[in-house]
């Protein structure tokens, strides 16, 4: 047992040198999904023989990721994050392929694996209806055996950061949307994990409590050196909080890389807002420029981009002599959306 | 095994505190609704002499036997058992497979202890007093130990049918009428001695869906009833082992779900 335990940490030491803290190799997940035909006959039919068709739902993704990173992944809906995060986080068993988190394979040592993980899936919460949230805490410290001086520290210093303090002790069923899921960050953030797999947090949200969860993740991040995996459908999440972005589309991995790098592979361009007095002058059709919207005294023109905002400001004040010129960049989103049209 | 104990008050202070609630006017229905039960049951009983060699104090021990570790089999996993399906669909599920216990453990202990359960509970404990004191059944303290054990032996069996019953989550979206016929409808042989049934029955009952050992076996332990012809005559004294036993095998068997769940997804 003792020399078991010791080649298992030794082994443990070697993969921490040479690996990443979040390993991910060839990974694929493939899913039976059951073909009922259609009528009675079909359902009698399906008692006997059912035949399945196979979902591909990752394929082959890899990645790696180092300690106290914060990691966007995106994509469109069924494009397999979610699953992705369940592989990670130990609910999932693979198809093929390699998961490591801090040294564990999640599914295969899914409880150690558990005590250092936080798991927020999207509005499924995790609190129980008619408690406050402050039993729903106590709860935690001893399912995870939290030491009761760092519980303490922990359930201040999360009611102070997620601005809890006003309905800690409210039933959670009186809980608006945003005060529940930050309740659900704070509980999966209890035993400080060193990794945070957050679906969707900030789904259904107002702007408000959108502003709030990512100031609070920032923080996180920055003072626990939490490592936070993030899937969104929000742009703004990944603009605001993310240093960097995983694509996935049909289960395949599109893109890895900064928000910078991100821009400069799928972004052609930027926009230009002119604003004139009276009527605007006329379009002329031009190869550079495309002629968006216009709506009254405004054109909202698209510019490609092999000229520079500066080239195209000049060009466009001597061509039509605008009242007021503006030079936007092309927001995420829309690259974002681009960037899925493309693949 | 001191954590465990830790862990399971926690939870249950918890789901008391959730339960007590809106509890209080399930139990009075729970009292009305049983309470006529039992009344038809004794009306029934008393208006015939004898059940195949079992008076009618004597199949009240048997109902009351049946109730009582149902009561306190369901009051433990009956939230489960019939929240399970519900929350693999919502994706709740999930959230036990991320925690650093069994997901089993997890699952039971966070589908709360069901208090309505209190009110079957005493209504069996009103049925089986008045019909062992009917029976002149001597209160000694063994033989009030016999009377524990063998309700006990019965939860564990009706317990481990409730984690049967909810494996089928795993593989099916909704509820399953075949499991649904096999674990309640089979059950309802339990309201009479099993001797009164074909010699089938009396063997599926004993070996395959045991449950006569819900009440059958431990009632003829305590009144020293007659077992089906050809049976050992230790088996109601095997009560409380078949009671472990099986209720072993449901978690087996529903682990077994579990790792089907996580290489398909359900």
């Amino acid at each position: 047992m003792i020399d078991f335990v010791g080649i298992k940490v030794q082994n443990n030491k070697e993969a921490r040198t040479n690996m990443s803290f979040i390993e991910v190799k060839n990974l694929s997940k493939e899913y039976q999904i059951a073909i009922s035909g259609k009528g009675i006959s079909g359902a009698v039919k399906s008692l006997f023989h059912r035949e399945y068709k196979i979902k591909k739902a990752v394929r082959d993704v890899s990645f790696s990721l180092e300690k106290g990173e914060l990691v966007g992944y995106i994509g469109p809906n069924g494009a397999g994050k979610s699953t992705t995060i369940k592989m990670l986080s130990g609910v999932l068993i693979p198809t093929s392929g390699l998961v490591t988190v801090g040294g564990i394979i999640p599914y295969k040592d899914r409880r150690e694996n558990a005590k250092h993980i936080g798991v927020v899936f999207g509005q499924r919460s995790q609190l129980y209806w008619d408690l406050p949230i402050s039993d729903t805490f106590e709860l935690y410290e001893s399912l995870y055996s939290i030491p009761k001086d760092k519980f303490r520290e922990n359930c201040a210093y999360f009611t102070e950061l997620l601005d809890m303090k006003d309905f800690i002790n409210q039933p959670v069923r009186q809980l608006s949307l945003g005060q529940k899921m930050k309740a659900n960050i704070a509980i999966a953030l209890l035993h400080d994990p060193d990794v945070l797999y957050l679906d969707e947090p900030t789904i259904g949200l107002d702007v408000t409590s959108k502003k709030i969860l990512r100031e609070a993740l920032k923080n996180i991040n920055a003072e626990k050196k939490t490592t936070v995996i993030l899937t969104t459908h929000d742009m703004d999440d990944i603009e605001e909080v993310c240093h960097r972005l995983i694509m996935i589309d049909q289960g395949q991995k599109l893109f890895d890389g900064t928000l910078g790098d991100f821009r400069a592979r799928y972004n052609d361009g930027f926009s230009l807002k002119l604003e004139f007095e009276g009527p605007s002058p006329l379009w002329q059709e031009s190869r550079t420029y495309e002629l968006l919207e216009q709506p009254p005294h405004q054109w909202i023109i698209k510019a490609s981009e092999e000229i520079t905002s500066k080239e195209a400001m000049i060009e466009l004040i001597e061509k039509y002599n605008p009242t007021n010129i503006y030079v936007e960049e092309e927001r995420i989103e829309e690259i974002v959306r681009r960037a899925y049209a493309l693949n | 095994m001191k954590d465990f104990f830790k862990l399971f008050s926690s939870f249950f202070r918890v789901a008391m505190r959730q339960e007590m609630a809106y509890r209080g006017t399930y139990i009075a229905g729970q009292w009305i609704c049983y309470g006529s039960t039992f009344l038809s049951l004794y009306i029934l009983v008393s208006g015939f002499e004898e059940l195949d060699g079992w008076n009618g104090a004597e199949v009240m021990v048997l109902y009351g036997l049946s109730l009582m570790s149902y009561a306190v089999g369901a009051s433990f996993f009956f939230n489960f058992s019939s929240g399970l399906s519900r929350r693999i669909r919502s994706g709740e599920f999930d959230a036990s497979l991320t925690k650093p216990i069994h997901p089993f453990l997890h699952e039971v202990f966070s589908a709360g202890y069901n208090v309505g359960y209190v009110s079957h509970f005493t209504i069996s404990l009103v049925i089986i007093v008045i019909a062992l004191s009917r029976l002149c059944y001597t209160p000694s303290p063994a033989n009030i130990l016999l009377l524990v054990l063998m309700v006990l032996a019965g939860s564990m069996v009706q317990a481990a049918s409730l984690i049967a019953s909810s494996t089928m989550s795993f593989f099916t979206v909704g509820n399953n009428p075949v499991m649904d016929f096999l674990l309640w409808d089979m059950k309802q042989f339990t309201n009479y001695p099993i001797t009164i049934f074909p010699k089938g029955i009396q063997f599926i009952l004993t070996f395959l869906l045991p449950f006569a050992f819900i009440n059958f076996y431990p009632a003829s332990a305590l009144l020293g009833k007659t077992i089906p012809k050809g049976y050992p005559a230790v088996l109601p004294w095997l009560s409380p082992f078949v009671g472990l036993l099986v209720l072993v095998l449901s978690i087996l068997l529903w682990n077994w779900g579990l790792s089907h769940y996580k290489s398909t997804g359900s």
